[in-house]
């Protein structure tokens, strides 16, 4: 009982991380129906930009600006590059998808070449010396940070959907795309603010999750995985849903490796998972708590 | 007038015969396909050969569930594997005649297709793609911490292969059994496209509201092409078994499940011909390109990149343009 | 006059008989190598690569083996059996009279069965699948620290040092933490060892803190620490610490590479680990310093460019004792293998090879078991 505090602090830190990524992918689904697979992509730019330009001495503010904007920047150019020429010609979605696929293996791979295959630390803006709270309670400011910046990062993005003309022409784009084009919404600039929006979301944790494990070229992979399904558990229609799904699943995680034991924890959050999408499959928030 | 209408009638209904042309095409392939171990003797090329023929196996029975029937499925490593591992346990733990571990494979295979096809296809888009994914994975743990039963990580080794009259069957002897299992699988592949499950699951596919009203039972009709698809994934999972004669997880990973997703997707969708090119473009073109051997997986990102910006309805779709340009027809979209 | 044309004649045929010396002695001798080169196993795989290649431009420069150079053609085997199958036969067939493998175990295993029908000896320096060597291959030799070996160091180690220690395991969820671990467990609990918890990460997790408050909850004395994900294992060493967890640490074999300090920091200042190179050896840390003047930091201490550097010589002068590029006569030569000053073991007690064991590391007494302190690597234990 006494740790509890610890694995619930546990939990929220991974859920936030899911969230996050979960965010992210939200973003590029909702106003284009795209799945962009390569988003963990982004977040690994981020982070690995990063390492290397601290490696360079460079001082951290400018560093930590410089690889969000780089990764982001590439984010960009993967749509200028490849989902805008499909799209013009009416690609089918899956081709869509099977493209971004292929950027996620050029990115990834690339970038190995590059940098190389040697997990490197990515220091956190702050000192690593745990905060103590209690008696058997302490708690990182990375974790700190975490919490701080996935708040501010689902705030701000309510906000921009619920208060700026643009976001609700993205929250338009998304219901009814052939409405919104009649209402005079440009389709191609509302992917192209998805786009940028979700490769922001998803290079800033490139830097909550990178401080938490290592900056290397394969780290988009895990987190990339666990965000989709904590988007459709949480649900597809809604900022909330990538946020409460996200928050489910790193909750569940935890506490199954703490309660159960970690041998098998895996293997029963999977099948977890699927009795779940059995039972609910469109997922925990319903399609009315939306942003319609 | 009557008898026109009626022969045309007549002509619709029928099931379509099979054009002599299209007969003869065949048949030169399969004619290259069997015999061209006498022409190219390099072990290794065959094994190339023999390895993007389990290939294409595999994704012609993905090609058939995501593109035929609709379904996002992304389980098929886990049937390859349950198909593989029964296989080789059973020949290699159990002493099981090799030959005789075929149709326990595919039955196996089918069988977990059935059990969790029943839930699953209830699903619907990313809804039936997580949740397929989710057994992939589970499977894939399974696999690797279930040592007592699959031999773990390093999986099963030692695996002996398939004989002949005593003679056992490695090199090109493996090759024609997957030749053999290739065309089998193409065999039964087309021949429910054209037979009334194919066209009921086709129907389903494009407009749920009108099959089900015409009578077709949806669920049942994409369950039984979905365990047929596992049937011939189970083959495939045999003959990957008896070819390399070791087993390990490796075929429930993410990357393999994501290769294949890849092939299925180029080739365009519904298409055969296109995951055929699609499996031998991924399979060897990385290879080909000497100065890119060592990056081999960087490659086949380029290639796929390259194909989807040239091609937007993929191989399949480049393939049926070309033919229609040809015979100055329009595609049908449905090759 | 006759005597002029035959001496004319004589130098001719001297003149014809060197040049055809020279184009034989120009003709390189071709070894393989499959390594993987961008997926999960690359990171160790390319350290081996590199010490490989490192011995071979060596013995290049220094003339070569037989009058002639060595040319060593690099496959990818992308982590994956299938292809790491294909590879060999590729080699194979461009003629390679040795194969390094230096990807995973499970491509190891993959391709050795392969090299075996094919009759082209082949080997590791890192592989530790027990089932590599059993059943015994007639054309596969390594000298790596297999894991029975290894754990029967650790045995040893934990008698001596701790008596009857409560056992702990913490592992990923890699091939390498699954195989090593299970292993392990076995070995250490028929020897009577008791575990009082057994934990996994999955590999990339974000946090490790449940895996470790049930440790701490378990109050072990020793925690072995097992795996190929450096990252996550260096989070849970980061955690250990930070609860206060007073149990020592002892890792399994990937531990010696220059990301592992970087990553756990402090936390990892007493942290033991089980190898096979002794780095206070002269012998040792000679070649480490060539290394590293070639490879820079990466190679400091790294075992697995260590092993694979002194491999690569061993088969070299099986080749020379060989006498020709043939691969069943450099096959006996390697299974002749006698006492080869190898920088591999504890005593140094050098290499051999015989007719029923192609395994150079034989004996649990050439475990050595490193440390970690200050940041770096601190020589060995004593036991």
């Amino acid at each position: 009982m006494e740790f509890l505090p610890l694995v619930v602090l546990s939990g929220l830190q991974v859920g936030c991380v899911y969230a996050m990524m979960a965010l992210s992918y939200f973003v590029i689904i909702n106003a284009t129906g795209i799945v962009n697979f390569a988003q963990g992509e982004w977040m690994m730019l981020a982070a690995v930009f990063g390492a290397a330009m601290l490696l360079a001495a460079l001082p951290y503010p400018l560093v930590f600006l410089a690889s969000i904007l780089a990764a982001t920047l590439i984010s960009l150019l993967a749509e200028r590059l490849v989902i805008r020429p499909l799209e013009a010609r009416g690609a089918d979605i899956n081709i869509l998808v099977v493209g971004l696929l292929g950027v996620l293996v050029v990115v990834r791979h690339t970038t190995g070449l590059i940098f190389g295959r040697e997990e490197v630390r990515l220091p956190g803006p702050f000192a690593e010396n745990p905060l103590i709270l209690g008696e058997t309670v302490f708690v990182l400011p990375q974790t700190l940070f975490v919490f701080a910046v996935t708040a501010a990062t689902f705030i701000a993005l309510w906000l921009f959907l619920h208060r700026t003309s643009f976001g609700r022409s993205f929250r338009i784009a998304a219901i009814d795309p052939l409405g919104a084009q009649i209402c005079g919404v440009d389709l191609g600039r509302v992917r192209f603010a998805a786009f940028a929006i979700g490769g922001l979301i998803a290079a800033l944790l490139g830097w909550l999750y990178g401080p938490l494990h290592a900056a290397g070229n394969l780290m988009g992979e895990a987190p990339g995985v666990k965000g989709f399904i904590a988007l459709i558990i949480g649900s597809l229609v809604s900022p909330l849903g990538a946020l409460v799904g996200g928050l489910l699943l790193g909750l569940f995680e935890v506490a199954a490796a703490f309660y159960i034991g970690s041998l098998y924890s895996e293997a029963i959050a999977f099948v977890m998972l699927m009795l779940f999408l059995f039972v609910r499959p469109q997922g925990i928030i319903p399609a009315r708590w939306g942003s319609g | 007038m009557k008898a026109a209408a009626d022969q045309e009638v007549r002509r619709l209904l029928d099931r379509p015969s099979w054009p002599a042309r299209r007969v003869a095409v065949w048949a030169a392939i399969v004619a290259v396909l069997l015999l061209a171990p006498l022409v190219v003797t390099n072990g290794y090329h065959l094994t190339l050969a023999t390895n993007v023929i389990v290939t294409m196996i595999l994704t012609f029975s993905l090609n058939f569930v995501i593109g035929r029937i609709g379904l996002f499925s992304l389980s098929h490593a886990a049937f390859l594997g349950v198909g593989g591992y029964v296989a080789a346990i059973l020949a290699q733990r159990h002493g099981v005649e090799p030959w005789l571990t075929l149709p326990l494979a595919m039955a196996a295979s089918m069988a977990i297709a059935g059990l969790i096809g029943v839930p699953v296809l209830r699903l619907r888009g990313f809804f039936l793609a997580v949740a397929t994914l989710a057994f992939t994975l589970f499977a894939d743990v399974f696999a690797r911490q279930a040592t007592d039963i699959t031999g773990g990580a390093y999986g099963i080794t030692n695996i002996p292969p398939l004989t002949l009259f005593g003679l056992p069957l490695r090199g090109p002897w493996m090759y024609e059994v997957a030749v053999l299992a290739l065309l089998l699988s193409a065999l039964v592949l087309e021949n429910v496209r054209l037979s009334r499950l194919g066209r009921a699951i086709l129907a389903a596919r494009d407009n749920e509201a009108a099959a089900a009203a015409a009578g077709i039972d949806i669920p049942r009709t994409q369950l039984a092409g979905y365990v047929l698809s596992a049937a011939i994934t189970g083959l495939a999972g045999w003959v990957y078994s008896f070819f390399h004669l070791t087993l390990n997880p490796f075929v429930l990973s993410l990357d393999i499940t994501f290769l294949w997703l890849f092939i299925v997707l180029v080739g365009g969708l519904g298409s055969m011909r296109g995951a055929a090119l699609a499996s031998i473009l991924l399979g060897v073109g990385p290879e080909m390109l000497g100065f890119a051997a060592a990056q081999q997986v960087l490659t086949a990102g380029v290639l796929v990149l390259l194909v989807v910006l040239l091609f937007p309805r993929g191989l399949g779709g480049l393939v049926e343009d070309i033919e229609a340009r040809w015979r100055r027809r329009p595609a049908t979209g449905d090759g | 006059m006759l005597r002029r044309i035959f001496m004319a004649g004589a130098a001719g045929v001297l003149a014809l008989a060197a040049g055809a010396a020279r184009a034989q002695s120009s003709e390189p001798i071709i070894v393989g190598l499959t390594y993987d080169a961008a997926k999960q196993a690359s990171y160790y795989s390319l350290l081996m690569r590199d010490g490989t290649l490192a011995r071979i431009n060596e013995i290049n420069a220094a003339g070569g083996v037989l009058g002639r150079q060595i040319k060593v053609l690099t496959e990818d085997d992308e982590n994956n059996p299938a292809v790491a199958a294909q590879k060999v036969e590729k080699l194979a067939a461009a003629g390679a009279v040795f194969i390094f493998e230096v990807g995973s175990s499970s491509t190891g295993l993959a391709a050795s069965r392969v090299a075996e029908e094919l009759k082209v000896p082949n080997g590791s320096s890192a592989n530790v699948a027990e089932a590599l060597t059993n059943p015994h291959k007639h054309w596969y030799f390594r000298i790596s620290l297999r894991d029975s070996i290894a754990t029967q160091g650790l045995i040893g180690f934990l008698k001596a040092k701790f008596k009857e220690p409560k056992l702990a395991v913490i592992r990923d969820a890699t091939e390498t933490g699954l195989v090593v671990s299970d292993n392990q467990i076995k070995f250490l609990e028929a020897a009577g060892f008791k575990y009082v918890a057994k934990e996994q990460i999955s590999p990339g997790s974000v946090d490790v803190t449940a895996q470790a408050l049930r440790i701490k909850a378990a109050n072990p004395d020793v925690v072995l620490v097992t795996g190929g994900s450096l990252p996550d294992l260096a989070n849970y060493v980061k955690a250990h610490a930070r609860l206060g967890i007073k149990a020592p640490m002892v890792g399994n074999n990937l531990f010696a590479t220059t990301s592992f300090p970087a990553l756990a920091g402090e936390a990892a200042d007493g942290f033991m680990f089980v190898d096979v190179v002794d780095t206070g050896r002269p012998d040792v840390s000679e070649a480490d310093k060539k290394l590293v003047a070639l490879h820079g930091d990466r190679a400091k201490n790294s075992t697995l460019m260590l092993v694979s550097y002194d491999f690569a010589g061993l088969v070299v002068d099986a080749i020379k004792r060989a006498g020709a590029a043939d691969r069943a006569k450099i096959r006996d030569a390697l299974e002749a293998t006698s006492n080869y000053p190898s920088l591999v073991g504890r005593k140094g007690a050098g290499v051999s090879f015989s007719a029923t064991s192609h395994d150079g590391v034989n004996n649990s007494a050439q475990v050595v078991i490193r440390l970690v302190k200050g940041g770096q690597y601190a020589g060995s234990v004593d036991y």
